[in-house]
């Protein structure tokens, strides 16, 4: 365990897929949350997973994030089992994170090479510069020294991103990140993830926002503990998809607008 | 105030104070940022059967105490990650189980236990023995670097344990680290303030800082000057006013809480009235 601690890029293939499942199962308390997932995601690339309540899309992400094992089928990061990377940045939902905690921007930033400065180091100049840089990149150089409770809920998912690039991420997994965020917060939060692709970094993003996902993603994984459909949202979006992802809440309307109801949907 | 230092025995009760009021509120702060104050209470309850059999086997007090409060951290966090109880039901049975086979233990010497019990559950600095007062330094000096040695780490499970699994941080051996740490704080504060009132040396100058910071250490700095001052004010004052030095150092360190609730800046009881009705 320290071994891993001292040498964290120790499994780490460049040419690799960032992301490959084959046959991947995993339950989440007690019950079998996804089956069967077979999917490549390609450097760089932009996928909005897309599904009802309990889907399993944040029982994915757990997965790829190592927190969460597989029962079964395999699951490789940049070709090596999960679990073991650093290289993988994951906001969870709405974060439970305790906004009292006295930590300034600049401090949240940093624990994102925590484990890049290792043990009995303390951060260096570059480390900084680095955190700094992140900071730049969000648009927040400005707040670095606040309190993490002092900013607003779209500032704090943009820290997230911060902590993510200084964690020098080469995939990115957003849980429900725009959820109770106005619109310019959440353009705000697009134009970061323009920036990540431009440095080839992947994103995942999951969402229960279908107009979202086809409009402003490369790829569209519909889930449904089974993969329903992956591919560019014109293909993968088909009412079939559609009907067999959301089975009975979903309303095509008269004129081929499809309606999905969620309004039940809460926290998954 | 002379008379006090002049007697090498309140001169050695004077440094376990200064001691230890400048290590247990710095780990306290992650007692408090936890929220495992519960948690700290129960151990400082549990060291007690160990604090016993030392004391009957004539072995020093500390040793017994370190060996029952690791244990029991240990145990408290094995039996909490296997059952369907609630932690802390889980922990208040084997507190108060412990805490009874403690007392029961003593009573079995027969005769006046009274008084050494008495040390136990409430302490007593004039009781430090020269000994008793290396321990408590090295011990203290081991606490202070693991927590600074692992900084970082600590800081980012207390902050956000997902963010600390994500980045694949030995999670398991830090949170069994704390707990190491925090039997060892408990042990050393004994002889401060007892048993019975260890938690406050823990959580009480630590909550004082946490109204009066925005970062981590100075958050550990303002509430190490806390516990220092409260040590070395409630032991002046116990022996100027006769009472006994334990509830002393507590009450000041409480005052001191007291007052920092109520005038802290942004995050006090005034200023948050303030906010309430301005808004």
């Amino acid at each position: 365990m320290l071994a891993g601690l001292m040498d964290p890029n120790h499994s780490h293939d460049k040419h690799a897929p960032p992301i490959r499942a084959q046959s991947l199962r995993a339950t989440y308390d007690g019950t079998l949350a996804l089956e069967d997932l077979t999917f490549t995601v390609e450097a760089g690339q932009r996928v909005a997973i897309v599904g009802p309540n309990g889907a399993g899309k944040t029982t994915l992400f757990k997965v790829i994030a190592g927190i969460l094992r597989p029962t079964g089928g395999t699951l490789d990061i940049f070709g090596h089992g999960p679990g073991r990377h650093i290289c993988v940045g994951y906001l969870p939902q709405r974060s439970q994170v305790n906004l009292d905690f006295p930590v300034t921007v600049a401090e949240v930033v940093m624990m994102g090479r925590v484990r890049e400065i290792g043990l009995f180091r303390w951060p260096r100049k570059s480390d900084w510069e680095k955190v700094d840089s992140a900071l730049d990149r969000v648009g927040l150089a400005a707040q670095r020294d606040r309190h993490i409770g002092a900013l607003s809920a779209g500032q704090q998912q943009r820290v997230y991103l911060a902590q993510a690039v200084a964690q020098q991420a080469e995939i990115v997994l957003l849980d429900e990140p725009l959820t109770g965020l106005d619109l310019p917060a959440q353009e705000a939060i697009f134009n970061i993830l323009d920036e990540l692709s431009q440095m080839s970094i992947t994103v995942l993003i999951a969402t229960h926002d279908l107009n979202l996902a086809v409009e402003r993603f490369d790829r569209v994984m519909l889930l449904n503990r089974r993969l329903v459909a992956i591919g560019d949202p014109e293909t993968a979006i088909t009412s079939e998809a559609l009907q067999a992802a959301y089975g009975g809440h979903l309303h095509v309307v008269s004129d081929g607008t499809v309606v999905i109801d969620t309004h039940h949907e809460g926290r998954e | 105030m002379e008379s006090l230092l002049a007697d090498p025995v309140a001169v050695r009760g004077l440094m376990a104070a200064i001691i230890i009021g400048a290590v247990a509120p710095v780990l306290g702060c992650y007692v408090v940022l936890r929220g495992m104050a519960f948690f700290g209470d129960a151990l400082a309850h549990i060291v007690l059967p160990g604090v016993v059999i030392a004391f009957l086997l004539g072995w020093p007090l500390l040793i017994g105490a370190l060996i029952a409060g690791i244990l029991a951290a240990l145990l408290i966090n094995l039996i909490s990650g296997t059952t369907t109880i609630k932690e802390d039901s889980a922990i208040g049975v084997v507190f108060v189980a412990a805490f009874a086979l403690g007392i029961a233990l003593m009573s079995l010497r027969g005769g006046d236990y009274g008084e050494e019990l008495e040390h136990i559950l409430f302490g007593n600095l004039l009781a430090v023995s020269q000994i008793d007062l290396i321990v408590i330094a090295l011990l203290a000096t081991a606490v202070l670097v693991f927590i600074v040695a692992f900084f970082k780490e600590l800081q980012v499970l207390a902050f956000d344990q997902v963010l600390a699994t994500t980045m694949q941080l030995p999670v398991g051996w830090l949170n069994n680290l704390l707990l190491v740490l925090l039997a060892v704080v408990i042990v050393i504060s004994l002889s401060a303030v007892g048993v019975v009132m260890v938690l406050a040396m823990l959580i009480t100058p630590a909550s004082s800082a946490f109204l009066l910071t925005r970062r981590l250490p100075s958050m550990m700095i303002v509430a190490a000057i806390f516990g220092v001052f409260s040590g070395v004010a409630g032991l002046v004052l116990s022996f100027q006013l006769g009472v006994a030095s334990g509830p002393m150092i507590v009450l000041v360190a409480t005052v001191i809480f007291g007052v920092v609730f109520l005038v802290a800046p942004g995050r006090g009881f005034i200023a948050s009235r303030r906010r309430g009705s301005a808004t």
